[in-house]
């Protein structure tokens, strides 16, 4: 410390403190003073006494500090510099450290005799950590005599006492924190020590010393070198360019400036800037005036030197700073603090000294070695080379609309407000839950009809409420409404899936279909084996505790009954308070079709009003004159003609019109009359007789191709030729005689051999298999639906019942058809209605569409298999967007900013985020003010959240300082005894968990992945603003943070490893 | 990292996540992904294909099985990742070009030394190879101890 010592300013007694304010309630809001109670505010108490003898450095008293952290958890700050005053203040009557200890805002520092600079944090002194502290105990070297006071809960409960001769002078400073103010107490080793080694870096020759008793981990700091060491210091890992760094002193007007820069063959761009030895994260005037200055250096030497193709290049600041590692440090007078985080230096005339510093000093040391300005151009010039490369690169997407705020990613599912202080932003691990069906793929809808895609979209337009089938989280079948249908991705790549029942669906490879358990499985995973959830429905016939016809059934796969549809569609309104139980009995379909369940067609009424209603009704509607004589007009249009002889063809209509012949035939005069006047015109009309021959022709052999025909007429064979053995007998001599026929034998071999060709046994063979795997299926499935099990017996009754010969043997059935797997074979049994038969690639794109479902979040296609909607995750799409990113993303660290804006995840992140990068970084475009990282609870997870954090470090800085990132806590565990479910968040959490619902019969589930939960759990644990735990990402040390992204994702290997092997014992996550 | 949070939301300093996740992710490669194991030269997951197809009786003498089964298991029972790294490492397994003596009896296309891939692994089929069965015969005489590696297992 090379400061001058005068008379003047060695007056630091007790009658140079002033008190500014009086006494606040610290305690009351420690936050205020210290920035929070967590971990940070811990250390701070730590760095407020060790300011307070780095002044006296800086005042050029001090030589060496040491902290000590104590075994008992406090920490000892003794410095040798000229010790707090203790004389009795002559205003306060009170002794200056106890004023100083007691008293806010009190110190030396405001009079600009005893302290010519200082960094003690905004003057609030040590007395702040005095009130922060459960116990603290000063000591005090000054004048050949050492005091003694202590305090507790920041009063003093002794005297300033006399306790002893010393020769040296300087301050003890023990302190235990108050552990009710602060979260915890623990003082960390390595935090403590990062500050500290920056600290003696900051003022040259300064020696500290840090001890902990509690590990015995010591390290003493003391850099001749100051700064310069410092920018070696961060630089040591990485390849510098020269090997001195250029090192720069001014001092001007009680402003002292210190520069040294280092250039290496890295991209990014460090500046750490201090004023009075405190780390001016946020920059201000000091870093702006060097970057000007900088930059005008680089081009004016450039020039010069001729350097430059063109007299007209000019390099960017952005190029002269790639690279760079340079420490600013000044030392001011008066200290002006701006911006948030007050680490933003304002005086206006740091930048006018640093700029005039930087242009006369860095000019001179070009000048003077050409070899190294050399160097650094050539850098400059690269990165210019290379910022010009990637412009064009991010002009070629913006032309295309990547970049643009207006195209945002497909793979974005946004929030509908729009206002970003309200708005959050996921990024997810792994593709999004939801991939999306072509546009004429169809959706069973409630109300009978089946829709497809662009359909709902235009309904959904002209407000029309759509409802469709769900699979309840229950596992039973319900209906829900139909949310959002829309466009979700254009040109998306698609695959075509093959149903058994032949029905195509055509859906991006993604999509998750559910299968019977009720898990899901991307469409592209799809195998033969997997059996999908069916949608099965009908519509009811009387009979079988059936009384009201012609309603739809759907199948419960959960219950295994079948459930009428709007019985689903009332409980649907009930749920939704829409009516209520006690409005009635009976559902009445307000449109008067019963197909038509939409839960909007229905209403509960009392049962007689329901009747009642009905027959008013039809009276109403049907039997007014004017709709007589609309009918009688109607009757005679030939359309109704044709209608009605349509109808008269029907079944039911003939029945009707045979049962009144029938009657009239019981008349035997009428019979006899019609007999006689049919034989009359029969005989008279031969073309009437041909026509009548051939159609009995025809009829009989219809006949005889219905198997139960031929069967009661075999029935009635049989009891033919058992009653008259003597015919059979007959019969047999008969054939024998006839195929005695050498002729006729020789005919038959030859048409037989003739009709057995290989192609036929083949065709035959497959034929024949099909037949029976389709019979044989069928009716274990039968038998399964009735048993709930596959019932051998049974099915062995029924097969020598029916006497079915395709009716295979189940054993055989399963060696044929399943390789002998009877699990196998049990399931296709019990599911034989929904199987893959094949998965296409389609070749061409198209636009998808997808529709979301609340709480179920799955839905049924009209051909008969439940699938999941597009409803990413469990979010309130209010006000939280989803940014689903696939695999790992590129290390930005390793590649340079042409690359990076190559990367499609990169290009999404950055348009999601809306931004901008590099010169284009604009904070206040900020889409969202919550960026919440959520990747699984596994290692890979925890990769890219290292990737991520890397990508917003080096490039969205602005993003982290402004607070914004955070990163989601998703549980660890899920405990479960009997009905009750508990998450956990920590190992410690689970054990009084554990404990709270009793040892015994608690299962325990470690979550790894986010699609282990369903997104209603996810939405409770780990997305609900009310619930959830969430980490909000700082950045401590800048400094200490930049050389660690260097380390741990930088180009060289060998500091990495070293990384490992020290820290290979802190895992805590191992998976192996 | 705090491990009893008061708040609901607490700070967490990048610098300290960095490390954290870095030093399990980097662990975790190297203990049990990346590197074969010198007594074997198996890498973790190789070792679980040959177990699995081993319980499933899928031995040399038995019928080949569809490969998607094999994969199953595996996914299913002992390996917790992507289903493709688990067939492309079956599939390399299989290839007479990746191992002197494969473990793997693949039948079907299993890519070939140019570089082609193998089919997917709903066509593919797949048994153990003789050589696999000097490999991990006797290991139902439990001579050494298992670990459960799924929990809920």
């Amino acid at each position: 410390m090379n400061k001058e010592i005068t008379e003047e300013n060695r007056g630091y007694d007790t009658d140079s403190i002033q008190v500014l304010e009086g006494l606040s309630a610290v305690k009351k809001n420690p936050a205020m003073y210290i920035g929070s109670t967590d971990e940070r505010g811990l250390h701070h108490l730590v760095y407020e006494v060790v300011d307070n003898s780095i002044d006296e450095a800086l005042a050029g008293y001090c030589t060496k500090i040491q902290v000590s952290l104590n075994e008992d958890g406090s920490v000892t700050v003794i410095d040798d510099g000229r010790g707090i005053p203790v004389s009795t203040h002559k205003k306060y009557k009170k002794s200056g450290l106890e004023i100083v200890m007691t008293t806010l805002h009190a110190g030396g520092k405001f009079d600009s005799k005893a302290y010519k600079v200082s960094g003690g944090l905004h003057g609030v002194g040590v007395s702040v950590v005095n009130a922060l502290s459960k116990w603290l105990e000063v000591k005090v070297r000054r004048d050949g005599v050492e005091y003694h006071q202590k305090y507790e809960y920041g009063s003093p409960v002794s005297q300033l006492k006399k306790i002893g001769k010393i020769e040296s002078n300087g301050t003890t400073v023990t302190f235990f924190p108050d552990p009710e103010i602060f979260e915890t107490v623990d003082i960390k080793y390595e935090t403590v020590e990062t500050r500290l080694k920056e600290q003696a870096f900051l003022n040259a020759g300064l020696e500290i010393e840090i001890f902990d008793k509690r590990s015995d981990k010591h390290q003493i700091f003391k850099y001749d070198g100051g700064i310069s060491e410092f920018v070696q210091h961060i630089n040591r890992n990485k390849t510098p360019l020269h090997s001195n760094p250029i090192y720069l002193k001014a001092e001007k007007e009680d402003v002292e400036v210190e520069i040294a820069i280092q250039y290496t063959d890295g991209y990014t761009e460090n500046i750490f800037t201090f004023a009075n030895n405190i780390n001016t994260h946020e920059g201000g005037t000091h870093l702006s005036g060097f970057k000007g200055a900088l930059t005008r250096v680089f081009n004016d030497y450039g020039r010069k030197n001729k350097l430059f193709d063109n007299s007209n290049f000019a390099l960017s600041g952005e190029d002269c700073r790639e690279g760079i590692t340079s420490v600013i440090s000044c030392k001011v007078r008066h200290p002006q603090f701006e911006g948030q985080t007050k680490t933003k230096l304002g005086n206006s005339e740091v930048r006018g000294i640093v700029e005039s510093l930087t242009n006369e000093k860095l000019s001179e040391f070009f000048e003077e070695t050409p070899a190294v300005a050399r160097i650094i151009i050539d850098k400059a010039l690269t990165a210019s080379r290379a910022r010009e490369a990637a412009r064009k690169a991010r002009e070629l997407t913006r032309r295309k609309g990547l970049l643009e705020s207006t195209a945002l990613p497909g793979k974005l599912a946004d929030c509908s407000s729009a206002d970003p202080t309200k708005t959050e932003l996921y990024i997810v691990e792994g593709d999004s839950a939801g991939g999306c069906f072509s546009g004429e793929t169809k959706i069973a809808l409630v109300d009978g009809r089946n829709v497809t895609f662009k359909q709902l979209v235009e309904e959904n337009k002209q407000g029309i409420k759509n409802f469709c089938y769900t699979i309840k989280n229950d596992g039973k079948i319900g209906i829900e409404e139909i949310k959002y249908p829309r466009i979700t991705r254009n040109d998306a790549e698609v695959i075509k899936v093959i149903l058994d029942n032949k029905e195509e669906i055509i859906c991006t490879p993604d999509h998750l279909f559910m299968m019977r358990d009720g898990q899901y499985k991307k469409a592209k995973n799809l195998t033969t084996k997997d059996s999908l959830m069916p949608l099965r429905r009908q519509i009811s016939k009387l009979g079988n505790k059936i009384t009201i016809k012609g309603y739809e059934l759907v199948y419960d796969n959960e219950i295994h009954q079948w459930i009428f549809t709007h019985i689903l569609s009332d409980r649907w309104n009930i749920e939704n308070k829409i009516y209520f139980t006690k409005d009635g009995s009976h559902k009445h379909h307000i449109d008067f079709n019963k197909l038509n369940n939409n839960p909007t067609n229905l209403i509960r009424m009392k049962s007689k009003e329901h009747m009642q209603y009905h027959r008013d009704l039809a009276s109403k509607t049907l039997h007014t004159d004017k709709i007589k004589e609309k009918c009688r007009r109607i009757r005679k249009t030939s359309v109704f003609r044709e209608k009605m002889s349509e109808r008269m063809k029907h079944p039911k209509t003939k029945e009707i019109l045979s049962k009144q012949a029938k009657k009239q035939w019981e008349d035997s005069e009428y019979k006899e009359y019609m007999k006689n006047k049919f034989l009359e015109f029969y005989h008279n009309n031969k073309d009437y007789r041909n026509e009548i021959l051939n159609r009995l022709n025809e009829e009989q052999k219809r006949y005889w191709m219905n198997e139960r025909n031929i069967k009661k007429q075999s029935k009635r064979l049989k009891k033919y030729f058992k009653t008259h053995p003597e015919r059979r007998i007959h019969l047999s001599i008969m054939a024998k005689k006839q195929w005695n026929n050498l002729e006729l034998l020789e005919w038959r071999r030859k048409k037989t051999r003739e009709q057995w060709t290989p192609e036929f046994r083949e065709t035959r063979m497959k034929a024949y298999n099909k037949t029976y795997y389709r019979k044989t299926i069928k009716a274990l499935h039968e038998i399964y639906e009735k048993n709930k099990e596959i019932n051998i017996d049974e099915y062995n009754k029924f097969r020598k019942e029916s006497n079915d010969k395709t009716l295979l043997r189940f054993d055989t059935f399963i060696d044929r058809f399943f390789r002998g797997n009877k699990k196998d074979a049990k399931h296709a049994v019990s599911n034989y209605n929904h199987k893959i038969i094949d998965i296409v690639k389609l070749k061409e794109k198209i636009d998808v569409y997808d529709i979301e479902v609340h709480y179920t979040h799955n839905f049924a296609l009209a051909n008969g298999v439940f699938v999941h909607n597009s409803a990413k995750q469990g979010r309130d799409r209010e006000f939280q967007a989803i940014l689903p990113l696939r695999g790992k993303i590129i290390n930005v660290e390793k590649a340079r900013m042409e690359k990076i804006l190559k990367n499609n995840e990169i290009l999404a992140l950055i348009t999601a985020i809306g931004t901008g990068i590099g010169e284009e970084f604009n904070i206040e475009s900020a889409r969202y003010h919550k960026i919440i990282l959520m990747t699984d609870a596994d290692v890979d997870g925890e990769h890219i959240r290292t990737l991520l954090l890397t990508f917003f470090f080096r490039y969205m800085r602005p993003i982290i300082e402004e607070g914004y990132l955070h990163i989601a806590n998703p549980p660890l565990y899920k405990l479960s005894k009997g009905r009750q479910i508990e998450y956990v968040y920590s190992e410690r959490e689970k054990l009084e968990k554990i404990k709270e619902l009793g040892k015994t019969g608690v299962g325990i589930q470690r979550y790894k992945g986010l699609g282990e939960m369903n997104p209603n759990q996810l939405w409770e644990t780990t997305m609900d603003p009310d619930t959830r735990l969430m980490a909000k990402v700082t950045v401590d040390d800048a400094v200490d943070a930049d050389e660690l992204f260097t380390i741990l994702m930088g180009e060289n290997v060998e500091p990495r490893r070293e990384f490992i092997e020290t820290h290979a014992k802190d895992v805590v996550n191992l998976d192996i | 990292m705090v491990e009893e949070p008061v708040k609901r939301e607490f700070i967490r300093t990048i610098e300290t996540e960095m490390k954290r996740a870095f030093i399990d992710y980097s662990m975790s490669v190297i203990m049990s992904r990346a590197l074969p194991d010198v007594r074997d030269g198996l890498k973790p997951v190789h070792r679980r294909i040959l177990y699995a197809m081993n319980d499933m009786g899928l031995t040399h003498e038995k019928s080949y099985k569809k490969s998607a089964r094999v994969v199953g298991e595996v996914l299913g029972k002992y390996h917790p990742h992507g289903d493709q790294a688990v067939y492309d490492s079956m599939v390399r397994m299989a290839q007479n070009f990746s191992l002197r003596y494969p473990l793997v009896d693949g039948q079907g296309n299993y890519g070939s030394v140019d570089g082609d891939s193998a089919a997917a692994m709903r066509y593919t089929e797949t048994r153990l190879s003789k050589m696999a069965k000097l490999m991990i015969q006797d290991i139902e005489k439990e001579l050494l101890s298992g670990q459960k590696i799924l929990m809920d297992l």
